[in-house]
């Protein structure tokens, strides 16, 4: 059983190589394999983590210490990098001091490449510094296989489009040599033949073409079709990823990967693998005609491709890292831009107009500056890079030259040699910019598979049964978000069916967290929820979400009709369900007040609500799912008195017969809770009735007190 | 000046002062404080500038984050009490001083740094450099994926290979 992690800092700040671990009741702690120091776990309250800049430490808090935590014994030191295999590491040795049984490191949070002993980045399970490339063509396999007949049909018929077109220099070189220059032919037969090639050069161009039209049709369809069913792929995937799946993800990351990341995908697929196979034959294909026409002068058509393409190769390295640059500043420029527009009115409150035309100035004179250095850098560099591209042809027109005069060559094979020198140095151009349309591509790739390969929410336990709602009970709970910071610590109660519940705590006490919980949007990192004596985890999702409804602080209401936004609960409501639900929220007068009803649209072009109207909105949709249990976050401290009256009347026909968990900081609004639970730093500091807590005189009556001195001094 | 204006002090602020404030060692390495005739043998000190100007406006509190006091210049607190401030400083913030840049290596939107801290090779990995490479006047500030801090004190100073490893990402 693997017990053991590593820390890499000393006390002094030096990097080390230390070992922690529970063995036997005792943490054992070694630097650099030597000076192991014991620390036993008889009389230790917990080990806790404290996060610091850069840095974090371990320390052990005595059963009874003291209230400044002067007497905490400080374990190690380590760096962020070790962050979540220390969490994991106080999780193990808590629970060990709650219960006395040791449990296992997972391997997962050491998260180091075990081939280059980098850390992984975020969000991220291969190591991108040394991916495994047969990875990354298993993927690209799995991407393709469904397009892989329709794709290998447009490639065939785009490469037979270009060997078509490649017979024009033999065309031509025919021409020249058999009709133009020969001397011995009758007139006739050389207009014949001149017609009849020109004809012959006219078809296979036309036949190049038609093919090529073709292909682009099937391509198009062929990517249109890949990067539909990929986003798609990607957005159902995200739909069913947990909450802690998601919030290691920004909202604009999600985003990326599902538009930018698809794109670019498929635009390399699509784009360059269809013409990998047309490009890779008509290099050979080219390559073995001019060694036919002349060995030597291919290879001085060869001899300066190596070079150049190595320097283009590097030079686009470099305009690549001179160019993001120059996109990072148009971005800040952009910024301040959005800034100064969004915030004119701070601006003009404040006087600061001249300010921000310095600093905007400021950052359009680096903008041109940037600009002006890469445009520079181009126009100097690119033209030499395409001089020395076409070296080749010089040599082949002087060396070919002196041959065709010689006579060791026709004039038709030199032109026939120049024509298809653009032949071959356009596979090579293709080929130089690949390392980074293939960086791009992998990085799109991975990200992509990252998401389809994340667990979605654990459904396994999932019995199927029908669930009934009944007493929600929590047995020695602890959860946080981030390994390391413990929020909810051994939260045990049971509320009743039907009971409404008060939470009552001060902000980050763990309140929103608890229904966070209740709501199944995460799983507790140790001990149990349950739900009408069923464990919360067996429950189907879909069957446990059907019976809650949540209101929030924050209202949310998708862009659309007032209508859609109330039905947003149960699809298949009828319209007298919705205008049921409106009433019971105090919705449905002010609705149809508005010209269009419920039809009204909202959103960024439609109709502006104010906040109460939002609110009753927001009851209305949960009042139509007609939940067992129903959890009100904060649902109306955003609102004046007098709105938050007429909502707290729709709150109370809504909570009837329902178990209800309602948080509130105006305790007021309380005030229909049969019990309250009072959080105190993630822990349950007390429960009971508003009587029963005023009696006993603790932190609620503390909290009562000071809000009825705040209203008092309001009123006077 | 009207009556009720705010000023620094009028915000029951302690700005400490080697009169009214006394630093100490205690036993397990933490840091001890007399402030105002109290003591607490407890307490962490954070920077309000760590990037611009971290010797100046340091906080003083407990560990459940109640504020006992602001530094508003450390120059002002004799040698030895500066040592004991230096030390507990030093370890809340740790930022390695990178002495030379071994390579950088772009692969997949991530940049992977080698370099030397001293005798100490050491690999990190940034993302988006953009916003994780910052120069603060002839500072560069870099922070990792993980979110270690490094910097490399006085940029023009630096070897010229180094300097030309990472002059391209400064923006």
């Amino acid at each position: 059983m693997n017990t053991t992690v590593h820390f890499d800092l000393t006390a002094k700040s030096d990097y080390c190589d230390g070992t922690l671990e529970l063995r036997g009741g005792q943490i054992v702690c070694a630097v650099n394999g030597e000076n192991e120091t014991v620390y036993p776990l008889s009389g230790v309250k917990e080990l806790v983590q404290r996060t610091y800049s850069g840095c974090s430490m371990l320390e052990l808090v005595p059963e009874n210490g003291k209230t400044d935590f002067s007497d905490s014994v400080p374990v190690c030191r380590f760096s962020m990098a070790k962050l979540n295999e220390m969490g994991e590491f106080c999780k193990v040795v808590n629970h060990y001091i709650e219960t006395g049984e040791e449990q296992e490191i997972p391997e997962e949070v050491l998260r180091v490449c075990p081939k280059c002993g980098r850390a992984y980045a975020k969000g991220v399970d291969v190591c991108l510094f040394c991916v495994d490339k047969a990875y990354l063509l298993r993927r690209t396999v799995q991407l393709v296989k469904p397009y892989v007949k329709p794709l290998l049909f447009a490639s065939v018929l785009v490469t037979l489009s270009s060997l078509l077109s490649a017979l024009a220099p033999m065309l031509n070189a025919r021409l020249v040599d058999g009709y133009l220059l020969a001397t011995d032919l009758p007139y006739d037969e050389v207009r014949c033949g001149i017609i009849t090639t020109v004809c012959l050069i006219g078809l296979v161009q036309v036949s190049s073409v038609f093919f090529r039209i073709i292909s682009n049709r099937r391509a198009n369809r062929i990517s249109c079709t890949m990067a539909d069913a990929l986003r798609k792929r990607i957005y159902d995937k995200i739909q069913r990823l947990s909450m802690t799946s998601m919030a290691k993800r920004t909202a604009g990351d999600l985003m990326k990967r599902v538009t930018r990341d698809t794109e670019t995908v498929r635009s390399f697929i699509t784009e360059h693998g269809l013409y990998a196979l047309e490009k890779l034959i008509s290099f050979v294909a080219v390559f073995v005609i001019l060694v036919s026409i002349s060995p030597f002068l291919t290879f001085l058509v060869l001899v300066p491709v190596p070079i150049v393409i190595f320097a283009i190769y590097k030079f686009w390295n470099r305009i690549h890292l001179r160019y993001e640059k120059q996109w990072r500043t148009e971005s800040r420029v952009n910024s301040i831009l959005h800034d100064i527009v969004k915030g004119i009115r701070v601006i003009k409150a404040f006087g600061t107009e001249n300010r921000e035309i310095e600093k905007f100035d400021g950052v359009c004179k680096k903008l041109f500056k940037v600009s002006a250095s890469n445009e520079h850098f181009w126009a100097l560099v690119f033209p030499w890079l395409t001089f020395f591209m076409g070296v080749g042809e010089f040599l082949v027109i002087l060396i070919g030259g002196s041959e065709v005069v010689k006579g060791t060559m026709s004039m038709g094979q030199l032109l026939e040699f120049t024509l298809f020198l653009a032949y071959i140095y356009s596979p090579l151009r293709w080929l130089s910019s690949m390392p980074r349309r293939l960086g791009e591509f992998t990085t799109s790739l991975i990200k992509i598979y990252e998401i389809l390969d994340e667990k979605e929410v654990d459904t396994d336990r999932a019995d199927g049964e029908e669930f009934t709602p009944g007493d929600i009970t929590f047995k020695n709970v602890r959860f946080g978000y981030k390994v390391y910071e413990t929020v909810l610590k051994n939260v045990s109660f049971t509320v009743k069916k039907g009971e409404m519940i008060g939470l009552v705590g001060h902000s980050g006490a763990g309140k929103s967290t608890l229904i966070n919980l209740i709501l199944r949007l995460y799983k507790p990192d140790s001990g149990l929820i349950t739900v009408g004596g069923k464990d919360i985890d067996t429950i189907p999702h879909e069957a446990y979400r059907q019976k809650t409804a949540v209101v929030f602080q924050e209202v949310f209401l998708f862009a659309g009709t007032i209508y859609d936004n109330i039905a947003y609960a149960r699809s298949d409501a009828t319209p007298a369900e919705v205008i049921a639900a409106a009433k019971a929220a105090n919705a449905h007068d002010f609705i149809m007040d508005l010209p269009d009803g419920y039809n009204t649209l909202i959103g960024e072009n439609g109709h502006n609500l104010s906040g109460g109207e939002r609110q009753r909105i927001s009851i209305a949709r949960a009042v139509l799912r007609n939940p067992e249990i129903l959890i009100l976050d904060e649902a109306t401290s955003a609102l004046d008195p007098e709105t938050e009256g007429a909502i707290q009347e729709a709150l109370v026909k809504l909570t009837e017969g329902r178990t209800t968990f309602a948080i509130a900081h105006r305790l007021s609004t309380l005030k229909n809770a049969n019990r309250l639970i009072v959080i105190e730093k993630g822990q349950i500091a007390e429960i009971g009735s508003h009587e029963e807590l005023m009696e006993h005189n603790g932190i609620y009556a503390k909290l009562i007190r000071a809000q009825r001195q705040t209203a008092k001094l309001t009123k006077d | 000046m009207h009556n009720n204006d705010i000023t620094p002090d009028s915000l029951n602020t302690l700005y400490v002062t080697p009169e009214n404030c006394r630093f100490y060692s205690v036993k397990a390495g933490f840091l001890g404080a007399e402030i105002g005739g109290e003591t607490h043998d407890r307490v962490i000190l954070k920077r309000a500038m760590p990037f611009k100007d971290p010797d100046h406006y340091i906080c003083i509190t407990d560990v459940e984050k109640n504020e006992l006091g602001i530094i508003r210049d450390l120059a002002e607190f004799p040698a030895d009490q500066q040592a004991l401030i230096g030390e507990e400083l030093g370890l809340r913030y740790f930022c390695p001083v990178i002495t030379d840049i071994l390579s950088i290596k772009e692969k997949m939107g991530h940049f992977y740094f080698d370099v030397k801290i001293g005798d100490v090779k050491k690999s990190f990995t940034v993302k988006d450099i953009s916003k994780n490479v910052r120069a603060h006047g002839s500072n560069v500030d870099i922070t990792d994926v993980d979110g270690n801090r490094f910097r490399i004190t006085d940029f023009s100073a630096i070897n010229a290979k180094s300097r030309r490893k990472l002059e391209p990402y400064l923006y």
